[in-house]
């Protein structure tokens, strides 16, 4: 068996083992657990219900006592029984006419129908209109409480009221029909044993008012000072009973809880069938029997729902009756959660175990391929072919050990072969590079000779003075330098004598330009000097000018001085003539004051001549005469009051007219003063022109001295133009001397224009001409200054450039004597 | 008196008068009635006299009555000023001031000139102006001074 095999089968079993044992024991635990707890929430939840029940019956109980101690229910029984008296022997039958069998409303809504009272009729029903006023009231306390029905009962068993009015309505309790189903049981536990205090209790039993529908009833005493007046009973509400019974919350879905009455009958309607159980179906059990106790019994069912289920009981005791509630579920849904665990345990091994088969079988490949394929290699290798490939060499176990051995192996005998194939090539080659060697000598003993011919040649012709030569053919490697540097001191030598002939020809050019300058600059130089001569003259002019406006500036000054003395003179008189015009004013004042005195006089005489007139025609004949006198005596005074009037009214106006005076005179003072205002203002603006005229001369003053340094310039720059003349003069023939020099090489670069000398002869007799004639008198400066010094001189000659250029071209160590020597003096060159 | 007046108009032929302006009116009345022309004085107001009766003044030791004439003849009131005049009157034995705004001029005229105030006024307003003088440009206004004073009493009364 190969090895590849073997290897996942052991592992396959392994896994097999391993996890089969571990399943079955788990799914042991799992079982015992869920039995468990089946019974645990089995006991819980009919212990839950259990307390609830109690808890509702307790509520129940206490409602009906506290209804009984409710007033309202005396007064409407007292109201009534008393309308009850009224209805005669009949009662019952009237009752049951009225609101059972003309009742518009079905049975079970009978309540409904609040009075029989039709609004039409005759005869008015004192009962209708009791039942009017409470059975609202009545049926909304039922309905509120979830009571089934609602009953008031006299002391004789008369059901004189009840809500839902089925056919014990209007019925005696103590009738046969009634006497013993659970409420007629009722009633006479209260009112044959006198029971006020508590309430009684009549278990479920099949009820003939309501079809035989099992039935509960639960009464009270209603009671007064006077003792017992009636009763009020209830019919159990089994719908509640049913809502908490049928709460199958952790039951699964075959899990009930179920009530059970004393013999084993069902009282509460499993909600797992849908017909209706009370009463109908029983159970029957052992542990029905020790159920009775408040402990819980758990155990199993069978029959019950044709099915087999565990279940849990425990007794609930109440007022007589003798109850048992039970919890249960099917064994089968119960064991569903086991079979689930089984599965999923199953499924899970499966898996695993593919999985193991798996990993296993990859496992082994991966060792055993490798190792095929080296055993392939390792015959092949044996057959003499190295060309095989390794694979695996970086594997860390021990097949990467045994491929890097055969790889050894295969490695020595490719290195075996290399080493003959080398041998035989290095033997050839020697052979060869013997040959060379000798056909390379024979040729560089030939070229040798031919370079020293041609390197004379060259020597010859520059010694003739032809700088045209030059060494194009090639020389042998060793010896062409010689060539080069041949080449390129005849060059060099070309170049630099090309340079100076170049600057000749500059030279010449600048020569004439420098001339004329000199005449341009002697031409400005004689304008200029005339200009200043001009300018002298009227600066001369000016200064007088300007003299004279001082003058008159400083006499408007001492007339503005006179004319403002005049105006403050003027002022006082101004203020002498307003004081007397005041004065004659009050004089008015006076007078007026002398001619009411006056008028007042008048008026006195005029009043005393009235007098006197009347008198005198008083006297009759006798008083003639003097009438005559009173009124001439009346006619003076009118004329003197008429005078005073006329001397008034030219008082008035005089005083007027001194009014209008004294502003006339005000003004005037006013305009006065305004005008001394002025002529201190003009006093300021004399002055300030006195002041400028005076600057203006200082002014002046130094123009001229700046005219006169101006002139002195202009006689040393006249002196200079003659001397540059004379210098240009020299420039010209040294410049030739130069030309002629050059001329004696033969140059490349083609014919250099040489008309040096032609042009040369100029320059000496126009400079002479072009002297101008105002530096006539100041020659003799002009000799001074030629004659100063040379480094008036320009400093950068093109002549000197050039100099420096030939220096430069033979060589350096001459150089620093011949440029030493030019810079004194450079026309010895 | 008033007999002795007419009495005296009848004779002579001529009458004598005393001129005044009351605003531009002018009035006069007969010479003989007059006893002195006085300038004005400042009167004493009596309690509870009628808007014309100005007061009281003293006249040399006796009291006599002043009256504002031009409220006395209907036309607005003047204001004394020193220019104005009492004519201290005689009326039926009692002596009255008259205020008047100044006295003009007295005059001589013929009783023939007296020409009838127009009888368009009733009985007693009437009987205040006895005749209208046309004198130069002017008319004056001739008051009898008797009537003047009955309906004082009058009014008085």
């Amino acid at each position: 068996m190969l090895i590849s095999r073997k290897l996942p089968l052991a592992a396959a079993l392994l896994t097999i083992m391993s996890i089969g044992a571990s399943s079955i024991v788990s799914l042991q635990i799992g079982s015992s657990a869920v039995n468990e707890k089946i019974v645990e929430k089995l006991e819980a939840v009919v212990d839950g219900r259990r307390n609830q029940l109690e808890t509702f019956l307790a509520n129940l109980q206490q409602d009906l006592t506290a209804t009984s101690q409710n007033n309202l229910m005396r007064i409407a029984l007292e109201g009534f029984k008393y309308d009850w008296g009224f209805l005669g022997a009949d009662a019952s039958q009237e009752l049951k006419r009225r609101y059972i069998t003309e009742n518009p409303f079905p049975a079970g809504e009978r309540q409904k129908y609040d009075t029989a009272q039709k609004p039409d009729a005759a005869k008015v029903s004192s009962y209708d209109q009791t039942h009017e006023r409470y059975n609202a009231q009545l049926r909304e306390m039922a309905n509120s409480r979830g009571w089934e029905d609602f009953y008031l009962v006299d002391m004789s068993g008369n059901v004189i009221y009840s809500v839902n009015k089925y056919d014990d309505y209007a019925t005696n309790l103590r009738s046969d029909a009634l006497k013993d189903t659970g409420i007629g049981q009722v009633f006479e536990g209260i009112v044959g044993a006198d029971v006020t205090d508590r309430t009684v209790f009549s278990d479920y039993a099949p009820y003939a008012a309501i079809e035989g529908q099992p039935a509960a009833f639960m009464g009270h005493a209603l009671n007064s000072q006077m003792g017992m007046v009636g009763v009020i009973i209830i019919r159990v509400p089994s719908g509640k009973i049913a809502d908490i019974m049928s709460n199958t919350a952790g039951l699964g879905e075959t899990g009930e809880t179920i009530l059970l009455n004393a013999d084993g009958y069902l009282i509460s309607d499993s909600i797992r069938t849908p017909e209706n159980d009370m009463l109908t179906i029983r159970v029957d059990s052992d542990l029905l029997k020790d159920a009775h106790s408040s402990s819980v019994q758990v155990g199993d069912l069978e029959g019950y729902r044709n099915m087999e289920s565990s279940v849990a009981m425990t007794g609930v005791k109440f007022d007589g009756a003798d109850w048992t509630v039970a919890a249960l579920i099917d064994k089968s849904e119960a064991g569903a959660s086991m079979v689930m665990m089984r599965n999923a345990i199953l499924g899970v091994a499966l898996l695993l175990l593919l999985g193991a088969i798996a990993v296993s079988t990859w496992f082994s490949r991966s060792m055993t391929k490798p190792i095929e394929a080296l055993v392939e290699n390792m015959r092949r290798l044996a057959e003499g072919d190295t060309s095989i490939e390794l694979a695996g060499e970086q594997r860390k176990d021990e097949i990467g050990e045994m491929v890097r051995s055969v790889a050894v192996f295969r490695n020595a005998a490719i290195e075996k072969v290399e080493l003959e194939r080398e041998a035989d090539e290095t033997r050839s080659q020697t052979e060869r590079s013997r040959k060379d060697r000798e056909t390379a000598k024979a040729e560089e003993t030939a070229q040798m000779q031919q370079a020293v011919e041609s390197l004379a040649n060259g020597l010859q012709k520059l010694s003739q003075g032809d700088l045209t030569i030059r060494l194009d053919t090639p020389f042998i490697e060793s010896l062409d330098r010689l060539r080069i540097d041949f080449n390129a001191s005849v060059e060099k030598l070309n170049d630099t004598l090309s340079d100076v002939s170049e600057n000749v020809l500059g030279i010449n050019g600048d020569t004439g330009e420098l001339r004329s300058a000199a005449d341009d600059l002697s031409r400005r130089t004689e304008q200029q000097a005339a200009s200043l001569e001009q300018t002298s003259a009227a600066l001369e002019e000016i200064t007088a000018t300007v003299k004279n406006s001082s003058q008159r500036a400083d006499e408007a000054t001492s007339k503005v001085a006179e004319a403002k003395q005049s105006t403050d003179t003027s002022s006082k008189v101004v203020s002498q003539a307003i004081s007397a015009m005041g004065r004659i004013e009050e004089a008015s004042i006076e007078i007026s004051k002398i001619i009411n005195v006056i008028d007042e006089i008048a008026f006195q005489t005029n009043l005393l001549a009235l007098n006197a007139g009347v008198e005198a025609a008083r006297a009759g004949e006798a008083g003639k005469g003097f009438a005559v006198v009173a009124q001439e005596v009346r006619e003076l005074a009118q004329r003197s009051a008429t005078a005073a009037k006329d001397i008034k009214g030219l008082i008035n106006k005089s005083g007027e007219e001194v009014k209008s005076g004294v502003t006339l005179v005000r003004e005037t003072g006013d305009a006065l003063g305004m005008i001394a205002e002025h002529v201190s203002a003009i006093n300021d603006q004399i002055n300030s022109i006195a002041t400028a005229a005076r600057e203006q001369s200082n002014g002046l003053t130094e123009i001229n001295t700046a005219v006169s340094q101006m002139d002195q310039v202009t006689q040393q720059n006249a002196a200079m133009v003659e001397e540059t003349t004379a210098v240009t003069h020299r420039l010209t023939s040294g410049a030739a001397s130069l030309e002629a020099l050059v001329r004696q090489f033969s140059l490349t670069g083609g014919s250099r224009p040489v008309s040096v000398s032609t042009r040369a002869a100029m320059p000496g007799p126009a400079t002479t001409a072009a002297a101008p004639s105002p530096v006539a008198r100041v020659k003799s400066t002009a000799g001074i200054v030629r004659a100063s010094t040379p480094d008036s001189r320009p400093v950068q000659s093109p002549a000197r450039n050039m100099l420096n250029t030939v220096a430069r071209a033979f060589g350096a160590g001459k150089s620093n004597n011949s440029t030493a020597a030019s810079q004194d003096d450079w026309e010895e060159f | 008196m008033q007999n002795t007046a007419n009495n005296n108009v009848a004779t002579s032929g001529y009458l004598e008068i005393i001129s005044f302006h009351l605003g531009k009116q002018v009035f006069c009345v007969n010479i003989m009635s007059v006893r002195e022309i006085r300038g004005w004085a400042p009167s004493t107001t009596l309690p509870h006299s009628p808007p014309h009766v100005l007061g009281v003044i003293n006249l040399r030791g006796s009291v006599i009555p002043v009256i504002d004439m031009a409220i006395r003849l209907g036309l607005p009131a003047i204001k004394p000023t020193e220019r104005s005049a009492i004519i201290v009157t005689n009326i039926a034995g009692k002596l009255v001031g008259l205020l008047v705004e100044n006295v003009s001029d007295m005059i001589t005229v013929k009783n023939a000139d007296l020409q009838p105030a127009p009888d368009v006024l009733p009985a007693a307003e009437r009987a205040l102006t006895k005749a209208i003088i046309p004198v130069d440009e002017q008319m004056i206004c001739y008051l009898d001074l008797d009537a003047l004073f009955s309906t004082e009493d009058e009014l008085a009364a």
